[in-house]
């Protein structure tokens, strides 16, 4: 699973701390930022196959920031996280290529599951 | 609805509307009335003005006359001609009038010389140089005497003429018949009367109902005025002209509404008209003004229940971001429990379970935390779908699906007042475009309605079918039903048989308001045995029929 590489990307400090350490527990190669601009910087270096996205935070938005990795990371697959049921933003997200969009609160091993059908198709 | 408001109301529209129609109606009745009277009085002054003044040219003329005859035979006879007794009688049939009775010579020193009449006997004995007529036509030339009976007991007058020596007067007596008659043609009217008094105001001629003196409101014409005049007293109106220089005063008395009689009766039909045009506009006013003020009832009771409407959307719509807001605060925290749970879990798993004293009730434990977990979520998942159904946007909607949701809601209230829900719902129901969250409202509503309405261990009976036109879904309950009186009522705004406090009266008007604004029809009707049943009927669109 070490070629196997996710950005968590979530202003909720302790929700990225932990999913980071559980899915490097997993033995995926895992990073996480707390924000859309950090995640974009960080994208430039971190060649990662998933980008698992927090829809909902402060400055830029995951819409915005789900717009600018698609921009320039095509082909990595994005899932969509969110506490807020927004279909509106569910379905922008979608529009913009997103590969699923799953809601707060999740458990970890329908996560995993969804991150690794991600990750299948980013191969495929 | 304020009734003292909307009588207040009638009342303000019924005192314009009469009052701007009857005003100009009265004015125009009034105004005709009153130029036709002033036209009508000055038409019958003039007659009578007229009349009045001819009569009394006729008289003076006549007394005149009778003068101008006395002075011409003075002129045309001697003195000793005129004292001639077979002379005189000569002359006197030459004068020949019915008017004259007797004509006599008296001499400058008041002796009666010389006599043609009835009387002679005991008038050629006579000496009149006391009197005071004699002393008139002595002093003045010639002298016309007011009416007397005298001895001859026969209403009559004299008239005398003496000659320029002073010498010689001639006298001659009129019948005063003569002057009843004249003025008998001046007696118009039923009542009217035409008759001559003096200044004394004893009567010169005979009236016509035969009064013996004059009233007293006619007494107080006595007053000297050149010309005619006419005068108004209480229902009579007086004619009067003075005549014999100033000494005879012609008085022709008409009742009023005898001469204006033609002006009465027109103005009689004219109240009637205006009472029959009164009475119509007061009634069409009333009418109109009832009908427009109810209009304006309903006008207001509608935009009400439009703004109550609009209030409970909004207060949902409130709502339904509120539970959205809260969902999404409560997720992340639930998320983050999941995770920690998860992660001591996995912890545990890396952990020799022989080392663990209490591992199995840690594991019980975080089973318990994520099992509670999935139970809040299920809540704030329940709060979302709820904040997503408070848009307004149609989309396809399964009929059976938002049913078996509504119910959910009010599963734990109805399984506490022991209300069982049954649903018999059509298989593959079609799907309808339409909005969810009304829709989802009005089915609230309904079996909201139907709970209060039966009593513990009573049911509520859902159950939908299809046409190929309209998705049919029955609310049916076990309750008392609706009295068949209110059953038109229900759907009214502000309607409640609830007790005070209970029910805003809104909830099946919102409900009837909704399912019109989506184009389908609710009804409600009691079933055969007990309770009653709600029938909502929605018109199956799909997207194909919307676009077409």
């Amino acid at each position: 699973m070490n070629d196997f590489k996710v950005l968590v990307v979530d202003d909720e400090k302790d929700f990225l701390e932990m999913t980071v350490k559980r899915l490097s527990k997993r033995g995926i190669d895992c990073q996480g930022v707390q924000s859309g601009e950090k995640a974009v910087e960080k994208m430039k270096n971190y060649h990662c196959d998933v980008v698992l996205l927090d829809v909902k935070m402060k400055g830029m938005s995951g819409i915005e920031t789900l717009r600018e990795i698609k921009r320039s990371n095509p082909l990595v697959e994005v899932i969509m996280l969110t506490g807020h049921a927004s279909v509106e933003s569910g379905i922008e997200g979608m529009k913009l290529g997103a590969f699923d969009y799953l809601m707060k609160p999740m458990e970890f091993e329908p996560l995993l599951e969804k991150l690794q059908e991600a990750y299948e198709k980013k191969n495929s | 609805m304020n009734n003292k408001y909307y009588a207040s109301l009638r009342k303000r529209f019924l005192i314009l509307i009469i009052g701007v129609s009857l005003t100009p109606l009265v004015g125009i009745s009034w105004s005709t009335a009153y130029y036709f009277h002033k036209h009508a009085i000055k038409h019958v002054t003039h007659d009578l003005e007229r009349m009045v003044s001819t009569r009394q040219e006729i008289i003076t003329r006549s007394l005149e006359n009778q003068k101008e005859q006395l002075a011409r035979l003075l002129r045309l006879y001697s003195s000793e001609d005129l004292k001639n007794q077979s002379n005189l009688e000569r002359i006197f049939v030459a004068l020949s009038s019915d008017s004259i009775i007797d004509l006599s010579v008296i001499d400058g020193s008041g002796n009666h010389v010389a006599y043609v009449g009835p009387y002679s006997e005991k008038l050629l004995s006579q000496n009149y140089k006391e009197t005071q007529w004699f002393q008139d036509v002595m002093h003045k030339g010639s002298y016309i005497s007011d009416i007397f009976s005298g001895f001859r007991e026969v209403p009559h007058f004299v008239v005398a003429v003496v000659n320029p020596l002073r010498n010689l007067i001639l006298r001659t007596t009129i019948n005063s018949d003569y002057y009843n008659s004249l003025l008998r043609g001046a007696q118009i009217s039923v009542n009217g009367d035409a008759f001559i008094v003096n200044r004394l105001g004893e009567l010169q001629t005979q009236r016509r109902f035969g009064e013996k003196t004059i009233s007293e409101e006619e007494a107080r014409l006595l007053t000297f005025h050149e010309g005619t005049q006419v005068n108004s007293i209480k229902n009579n109106l007086y004619v009067t002209s003075w005549m014999k220089d100033g000494e005879w005063l012609l008085l022709v008395k008409v009742k009023r509404n005898s001469v204006l009689k033609m002006f009465l009766e027109a103005r009689n039909l004219d109240i009637v008209l205006l009472i029959i045009a009164s009475l119509l506009i007061i009634t069409v006013s009333i009418m109109i003004v009832r009908q427009m003020v109810n209009k304006i009832a309903k006008a207001d009771y509608k935009r009400a229940s439009l703004d109550s409407q609009m209030l409970q959307v909004e207060k949902m719509a409130s709502l339904g971001r509120l539970a959205a807001g809260v969902a999404h605060e409560v997720n992340n925290p639930l998320q983050l429990i999941t995770d920690q749970a998860g992660w001591i879990n996995e912890l545990m798993d890396d952990e020799d379970p022989k080392k663990i004293k209490n591992i199995v009730e840690y594991q019980a434990s975080v089973k318990k935390i994520l099992n509670n977990v999935k139970r809040a979520s299920a809540v704030t998942h329940k709060l979302l779908g709820f904040s997503r159904k408070m848009e307004t946007e149609k989309e396809n909607v399964d009929i059976n699906i938002l049913v078996r949701e509504t119910v959910s809601f009010v599963e734990d209230e109805a399984n506490k007042e022991e209300i069982s829900i049954n649903l018999d719902l059509q298989d593959e129901i079609p799907a309808t475009m339409t909005d969810a969250a009304q829709i989802q409202q009005v089915f609230f509503n309904l079996i909201n309605n139907g709970m209060d309405a039966v009593e513990k261990g009573g049911s509520i009976d859902i159950s939908t079918t299809s046409d190929n036109k309209n998705i049919i879904i029955y609310f049916a309950d076990s309750g008392p039903g609706i009295a068949d009186a209110i059953l038109d009522k229900i759907f009214d705004p502000f309607f409640t048989t609830k007790a005070p406090g209970k029910g805003t009266g809104l909830g099946l008007s919102i409900c009837y308001s909704i399912i019109k604004k989506l184009g389908g029809e609710i009804n409600a009707k009691n079933r055969e045995k007990y309770g009653s049943v709600f029938t909502v009927i929605l018109p199956i669109v799909n997207l194909t029929n919307r676009v077409s």
